[in-house]
């Protein structure tokens, strides 16, 4: 049976998903299968939501993130919904890994968020319908790790 | 974002008390890594015990202070927690920095400033 893990809408800005992931860390903290479920969590959860920041509301105050997080035997599901601009066209790819050897002045300082996603993730899906972008993806969990305990209920929000 | 500023012969150390080096705070992160290297003649070394979690904008923030230090020269990292490893391992950045396991192993015999 899935468990649904987390429901809950925030204000799209940098600074409301970064509390919004320092709560997530604490509320989950029994409730992910393995200490690397979490890490990946929050890495994809801050790239993807910071994407929607960035990108979907360009900046601008007063758009809002609906987030819910789906434990299910094929992994950690997450589904990111929000109502700015539209992703046109494929996702990107985001930057290959750096090769070796690279001099300092040529070193990128972005274009990584795609690739951490892609590289944390499988099952990646886009839609934008009825003015509605939705963004889906599941962290895989290992099935031989025990099964999850309760999430802590103080750090719930509404 | 707390960073400070050590000076241990000429190394200069920066340390973040910040638990996250995000994309909330990358900004200011850049801006006030400018402010203290920019007298920085030496190795600097950024000291990241403290911060548990980087995201791509943190990581980009990171590269431009290294750049920052001017003569591609590069910028130093201690003490990454497991998570902040993950992302530098991931994006092969691991590969580009002089990475410590703790400050004190990166100053080796440096002794610190009267």
């Amino acid at each position: 049976m899935p468990v649904v893990l987390v429901e809950q809408r925030l204000e799209a800005s940098f600074e409301s998903v970064s509390a919004a992931l320092t709560d997530l860390e604490c509320q989950l903290l029994t409730a992910l299968p393995a200490p690397d479920t979490m890490g990946s969590l929050l890495l994809v959860l801050g790239e993807a939501l910071n994407n929607v920041v960035e990108h979907a509301y360009r900046g601008v105050p007063g758009g809002h993130i609906d987030l819910r997080l789906t434990l299910t035997t094929g992994g950690l599901c997450i589904d990111i919904r929000d109502r700015g601009h539209p992703i046109l066209g494929a996702l990107p790819e985001g930057r290959n890994p750096l090769q070796a050897g690279a001099a300092v002045e040529d070193l990128p300082e972005g274009g990584f968020g795609w690739s951490l996603i892609r590289m944390l993730t499988r099952d990646l899906c886009y839609e934008s319908r009825d003015g509605q972008n939705r963004l889906t993806c599941t962290i895989p969990v290992d099935a031989t790790t025990p099964p999850p305990g309760p999430p802590c209920p103080s750090h719930h929000r509404a | 974002m707390d960073l400070s500023k050590q000076t241990h012969g000429d190394v200069v150390v920066i340390t973040a008390a910040d638990p996250r080096i995000d994309a909330a705070v990358a900004i200011e992160f850049k801006d006030r890594m400018r402010d203290l290297t920019a007298d920085a003649d030496g190795r600097v070394i950024l000291d990241l015990e403290q911060v548990n979690f980087i995201d791509s904008s943190g990581l980009g923030a990171i590269v431009a202070a290294m750049k920052q230090l001017g003569s591609g020269k590069r910028l130093e990292l201690a003490a990454l927690s497991p998570l902040v490893d993950k992302v530098f391992r991931l994006t092969r950045m691991d590969s580009v920095f002089v990475i410590h396991d703790t400050t004190a192993t990166g100053l080796g015999d440096a002794s610190p400033a009267e």
